[in-house]
């Protein structure tokens, strides 16, 4: 107990404490030095050779853009660090002034080999609002400058908000393997141009990239992870990739999608809230069956439409949730489904049993009662509380017995699957797949 | 090099902690700290033991602990690892968490090392000034007037 109250953290060697200074955020590493001599000793050579520089949220708070720009800026002067491996950046240039300032932060680091970079640099502007029509007013959004794509170290890239003018002579980024684009103005044969001359890509993350409108995956061989959310836009799908291990869709309307070649895949998420008319649905089941060989395979259908009363909410559900075309084919490989937005209407027990037939070692199927159920009680007074968690009970009575019904379905394939319903906060291995698809924050609610 | 594969997996080394204890634990395992591979490397007697001069026999077991469990490849995910190394890291004290620090950095265990500094660093993330001394027990040695100014320096940095 006597030693509980002894400083040992103070006397563990620099380089020990380097390293832990090097996994907390900048801002931390500047707070440190008021603890006490020696940490301000650690915090002030740290600053001096930092490779891990961050500067988001945390060191934007009780900062004007003004201040934060120049304090950036007074932490880059005194780094005398020959080498970055990682430069985080959320910034929203207002002026001139910024955007040059900014243009020098990326020089800072592609002229000392910077590794990884994630760049945020708009707040406040939604450029997925603005068809690529209207981005001709390019005012308001941030153009990466031309020398960040000579960048010969960068190994992890991702950027937010920000307009990539990939110039013409690109040669590719010799290192690359993960790109993650959000909300980034890049047109279709800029896409096309990284994915031939980045040779080494294996994750790509394209999100609400609302200016492609063809998006054609077919050159990158060595992709394993691929990630294509809502690119509101395109209208065309077409992937390819003989190693793509990992593959996340989620689109409203689809004009056509067609996946070949992708004789690795293991697990596939496929999501939409869908459109009008539902025929994007009718549009994944068909790509089922030729990604028919899945190990594991995660759906969530239904159009989002949000609605304070309950009964008109479901009759909504299930009026837009239209039922699924059976495409016949057999998922030989097929161990887990799971089934999000599962509020056991007719469209979903179809669904369940679609799999359940046709899927001879399934194991498990996940059913996932959607969020709003549970949501909705937070944010309503005390007797509407009791009365919506009712109904929650009720609801998941009915579930229950829809899942213990399919569980008893004498044409089930698989004699040992088993049938889970979920709660929305069990839906770990859901929540880490978005994880590792770099799209942590959607489909929560 | 001249011996089978086989043959190496097998081959049993003694750790001697510096309180005298003695391990004894697979080569696979012990080569994890490069420390040791290097020792074994100069080494004309594997089967003396080999001393691991600054780490005592209560952290030199948790160290085999973890080394073990890295040690064999295929029985977990890497998803199953991760909760492993997550709940091995959270059962650790402070004092356990120090010393086992000491040993990942003088054993040159990378993935230990990458550990347990993860586990300090989360505990700093987030607290002021004045809760990362309480939690860790820092003593301020700096004169009000000295905290005043080093404050100044960076006002934004210390509001909350």
């Amino acid at each position: 107990m006597e030693e509980e109250a002894k400083d040992l953290i103070s006397d563990l060697p620099d380089a020990v404490l380097h390293l832990i200074f090097s996994l907390i955020p900048t801002k931390f590493v500047i707070t440190a030095s008021s603890i006490s001599k020696r940490w301000r000793q650690v915090s002030a050579d740290h600053l001096e050779y930092a490779s891990n520089l961050d500067f988001v949220e945390e060191f934007s708070k009780h900062q004007s853009p003004n201040q934060f720009a120049d304090n950036l800026s007074r932490i880059l002067c005194i780094n005398k660090s020959e080498k970055i491996d990682k430069f985080k950046l959320l910034f929203s240039p207002r002026n001139e002034e910024h955007k040059s300032k900014a243009i020098s932060w990326i020089r800072f680091a592609t002229s000392r080999g910077v590794e990884e970079i994630d760049f945020d640099f708009c707040r406040h502007i939604y450029i997925h609002f603005l068809s690529s029509a209207h981005v001709n007013n390019k005012r308001e959004v941030f153009e990466l400058p031309d020398f960040l794509f000579d960048s010969k170290t960068l190994i992890t890239v991702k950027l937010s908000r920000c307009i990539l003018g990939l110039p013409e002579e690109y040669a590719g980024f010799g290192s690359l393997q993960t790109l993650c684009l959000k909300e980034v103005n890049v047109t279709d044969s800029m896409l096309e141009s990284l994915l031939c001359n980045c040779k080494l890509l294996e994750v790509l993350v394209l999100k609400e990239c609302g200016s492609l409108t063809s998006i054609r995956i077919l050159s990158a061989t060595r992709l394993k992870r691929l990630t294509v959310y809502e690119c509101y836009n395109a209208s065309v799908l077409e992937i390819s990739g003989p190693n793509i291990l990992s593959l996340l869709i989620s689109a409203g309307h689809l004009d056509a999608c067609r996946v070949e070649d992708m004789v690795n895949l293991e697990e596939l998420f496929i999501g939409t809230r869908g459109d009008e008319f539902g025929g994007v649905f009718y549009l994944f089941m068909k790509i089922l069956s030729d990604l028919a060989h899945v190990r594991s395979l995660s759906l969530y259908f239904g159009h989002l439409v949000l609605s304070t009363l309950a009964e008109e909410e479901d009759f909504i559900w299930e009026f837009r949730k239209p039922y699924i075309k059976p495409v016949d084919c057999i998922f030989n490989n097929l161990r887990t489904v799971t089934l999000s937005n599962f509020r056991g209407t007719s469209s979903d027990i179809e669904l369940a049993e679609y799999f359940l037939l046709r899927a001879p070692i399934l194991e498990s199927m996940f059913c996932i009662t959607p969020q709003s159920m549970n949501a909705r009680k937070t944010t309503v007074s005390k007797e509407e509380v009791s009365c919506s968690t009712s109904k929650k009970n009720v609801t998941k009575v009915i579930q229950k017995g829809i899942c213990d019904m399919l569980y008893n379905n004498p044409y089930k394939a698989s004699a040992v699957a088993e049938i889970r319903l979920c709660d929305s906060g069990e839906r770990n291995s859901l929540l880490s797949f978005f994880n590792r698809h770099h799209v942590s924050d959607v489909y929560l609610k | 090099m001249a011996s089978t594969s086989t043959s190496t997996l097998s081959r049993k080394l003694i750790l001697k902690s510096s309180d005298g204890e003695k391990f004894e634990v697979d080569e696979n395992v012990a080569m994890q700290s490069q420390t040791i591979k290097h020792m074994i490397e100069d080494l004309d007697d594997i089967n003396s033991p080999i001393p691991v001069s600054i780490v005592t026999g209560t952290i030199l077991s948790k160290v085999i602990e973890y080394c073990k469990k890295h040690a064999t490849e295929d029985s977990d995910s890497d998803e199953q690892l991760k909760q492993w190394d997550k709940e091995y890291a959270n059962n650790m004290d402070l004092n356990t968490l120090y010393y086992l620090l000491l040993a990942a950095n003088y054993m040159e265990i990378k993935g230990l090392l990458e550990l347990i500094t993860q586990c300090v660093a989360d505990m700093i993330k987030g607290k002021s000034p004045e809760e990362i001394r309480a939690h860790f027990n820092i003593k301020n040695d700096f004169t009000p007037q000295e905290e005043a100014n080093i404050r100044n320096e960076n006002p934004w940095a210390f509001e909350n």
